[in-house]
């Protein structure tokens, strides 16, 4: 876990109103680390964990994606940086609900060059089938809650990307589903053996969740409690 | 380039014309889904939202049908009723309204005129460059159907050859029927005297007509009407017919119906008639034998407090012209209904936009292109806009079958419904505005901050 994934600097975003809602002086990310955001309600957890995928408007400071600063990029390259770089599960899965679970997973179809596309759709089956999804195609709405964030994971992961955010991914599942939800987030992360291995960062109030990060960093009112879980 | 312009067909204008209002569409189509491929999440987001999506479009089709409507009516109408005047060259009448006189003769409208005598009928009928004259008598019906007085070799020129069947009348007590009345051959009938509801069935009940021929369609109001020598029409109005009668002298008098009638049967028919038993013609339609000739007669009898001659062709083209300015009037009012008409189908946009706008933030939040969103948008609207633009042109086109069809079964003027170039314009350039404006809740959607869209 030697590669820098991430590196934060003098990350400070603001209300409209000029409040601070996060401020993270320092924070670091190795490949294959797997960090986990706590804090109470209001703490600026999702609102930091979208800051790192480039989603805040008026965020400042430096948030540096292997050696590339996302804020410093225009909006359209910091859009084509989350499609290639950043996969995103969200709280209420966030799905298409008039797509079947394998056009969700490959939803990124639509916009990826032709030639990536047939292996993106296989890429988004083969994640289906491996979470227990296979056949179970047609209508999303149909789906149970961890069904459905299974297949957000799925989409998430289509494009192989190095780095997974995940907002509150298990808040509104049962204690198994949960379980079964946090291995499949956890997969690819881990020491480098010599593969590519996936970085994850997860936003969440689940203590089992959370146990099973490399590390924890917690919030309150938008800071960092203990700077020192900042590095890597 | 203006010369190039003018010089091309029709045809080929109208083919530019278009080509010009349907590129900058595909151009901008080309430019937006270039490299993407939104049609799967487009289609489902139609099929998803297909109650609004279909009540929207229904109300572009009404719009648009509206419009296209309008203009198949209106050259359906100029092109009906100017075929329904081509066989009248000339008309000749006393002076007056040409516009009340051409409805009279060429379109049967009931109307007083005052009566051109025989002498004047003469003249006009011996002039040689004349080759048909003809007098007509109106006044009299037959249930819906107007009865018209007229000579066989009229019949035959608005036939523009034999009749659909039977034969044409050879004696004072028999008709031709137009090729939509209602009575068939052999049908026998006694004239009501006037038209409508009005029209004294009484008046004429000594005389009994029969039906012996059925003329073919000619596309104007004759083909309601029954048609009769117009010796018939002076007869049951107990005027001499005429002809002189034989062994009698001129200016005698017959006040004996029985002896008059049989003694009316076996006069002639048509030309040439007697100036002293002619007893007037509100309207005489002459054919001549060339333009100039056309021209010469038309100036020959315009005189002053006695005869007046036009071509309806002329009177209609005039009409046409006021029809010109007002449809020009009706085109700015129609303008503005239309902006009016792109106003709703913008905020209707933008309402159709707002059902997909956690969607399109999602889609964002994953790392879409700014172009692929607008690329959803644009086609999602697209679609909408191109079947509503399709079903109006149908729609328009059927409406302005049915009103066609409706309007040819009361005044018997055949009007054609047929789509033209002017439509298809009209819906292109509609096409054109709409998804050029398709683009503002396209930009709109981009505009809105993802997060809030994601967590509302």
């Amino acid at each position: 876990m030697d590669e820098l994934m991430l590196q934060v600097r003098g990350l400070c975003v603001r209300s409209e109103q000029g409040r601070v809602l996060v401020e993270v002086p320092r924070l670091s990310l190795r490949r294959g680390e797997a960090l986990g955001i706590a804090g109470a309600s209001g703490a600026g957890k999702s609102t930091l964990l979208f800051a790192l995928a480039g989603l805040v408007p008026g965020a400042r400071g430096q948030i540096c994606w292997q050696g590339q600063d996302l804020l410093a990029m225009p909006a359209r390259r910091r859009a084509a940086f989350r499609a290639d770089h950043i996969g995103l599960v969200f709280q209420d899965h966030m799905l298409f609900e008039e797509l079947d679970a394998p056009a969700n997973a490959a939803i990124q179809a639509g916009f990826r060059p032709r030639a990536e596309r047939a292996a993106l759709r296989a890429e988004g089956g083969r994640l289906l089938a491996a979470l227990g999804l296979a056949g179970k195609g047609a209508d999303v709405a149909r789906l149970s809650g961890g069904e459905r964030q299974r297949v957000a994971v799925a989409r998430a992961l289509a494009h192989r990307p190095p780095v997974l955010l995940a907002d509150e991914p298990t808040a509104s599942l049962d204690a198994a589903t949960a379980e079964a939800l946090t291995g499949d987030l956890l997969a690819d992360t881990g020491p480098d053996r010599g593969r590519a291995r996936r970085s994850l960062i997860v936003v969440s109030h689940d203590p089992a969740l959370l146990a099973r990060m490399d590390r924890v960093i917690r919030l309150d009112h938008g800071r960092m409690i203990d700077p020192a879980e900042a590095a890597a | 380039m203006m010369d190039l312009w003018y010089g091309l067909p029709a045809g080929a204008q109208d083919a530019l014309m278009l080509a010009a209002l349907i590129g900058p569409v595909l151009v901008l189509a080309l430019v937006l889904l270039r490299g993407f491929a939104p049609g799967a999440l487009v289609g489902a987001m139609l099929w998803r939202f297909r109650w609004p999506a279909g009540i929207f479009t229904l109300v572009v089709a009404l719009a648009v049908a509206v419009g296209v409507g309008l203009i198949a009516q209106e050259r359906g109408l100029r092109q009906g009723t100017a075929r329904a005047a081509d066989g009248f060259d000339i008309v000749v009448t006393a002076p007056g309204s040409e516009v009340t006189m051409m409805l009279a003769a060429v379109y049967l409208q009931p109307t007083d005129a005052p009566l051109l005598d025989g002498a004047t009928f003469a003249a006009i009928a011996q002039d040689p460059r004349v080759t048909l004259a003809a007098p007509l008598a109106f006044g009299d019906s037959y249930g819906a159907a107007p009865l018209v007085g007229t000579t066989a070799e009229f019949v035959s020129h608005l036939s523009s050859g034999p009749l659909a069947e039977g034969r044409m009348f050879a004696a004072h007590a028999e008709a031709v029927a137009g090729a939509h009345a209602a009575l068939p051959i052999g049908a026998q009938f006694t004239p009501a005297h006037g038209i409508g509801a009005g029209a004294d069935s009484h008046a004429h009940a000594h005389a009994e007509l029969t039906v012996v021929g059925r003329m073919p369609v000619t596309g104007t109001p004759w083909d309601t009407a029954l048609i009769v020598p117009i010796e018939a029409v002076w007869e049951v109005h107990g005027l001499a017919n005429g002809h002189a009668p034989d062994g009698e002298a001129e200016g005698e008098e017959t006040h004996d119906h029985e002896h008059a009638d049989h003694r009316h049967s076996q006069a002639p028919l048509g030309r040439p008639f007697d100036p002293a038993y002619f007893p007037g013609t509100p309207a005489i339609v002459v054919k001549a034998d060339g333009l100039a000739a056309s021209y010469a007669l038309r100036s020959d009898w315009t005189r002053d407090q006695q005869t007046m001659a036009f071509f309806p062709g002329a009177v209609l083209a005039q009409l046409y012209g006021l029809m010109g300015n007002l449809r020009a009037a009706m085109s700015l009012i129609a303008l503005l209904s239309q902006a009016l008409v792109a106003v709703s189908v913008l905020v209707g946009l933008f309402i159709l936009t707002g059902l997909f706008a956690r969607q399109l933030a999602l889609l964002r939040a994953l790392g879409a292109p700014a172009r692929y969103v607008l690329a959803v948008v644009w086609s999602f609207c697209a679609v909408l806009l191109g079947c509503g633009a399709i079903l109006g042109l149908a729609g328009g086109f059927a409406a302005s079958w049915a009103l066609a069809r409706i309007l040819s079964a009361r005044t018997g003027v055949a009007l054609p419904a047929t789509l033209g170039w002017a439509e298809v314009h009209l819906v292109a350039g509609f096409a054109l505005v709409a998804l050029i404006f398709a683009l503002v809740p396209a930009i709109g959607a981009l505009r809105q901050p993802v997060l809030a869209r994601l967590r509302s």
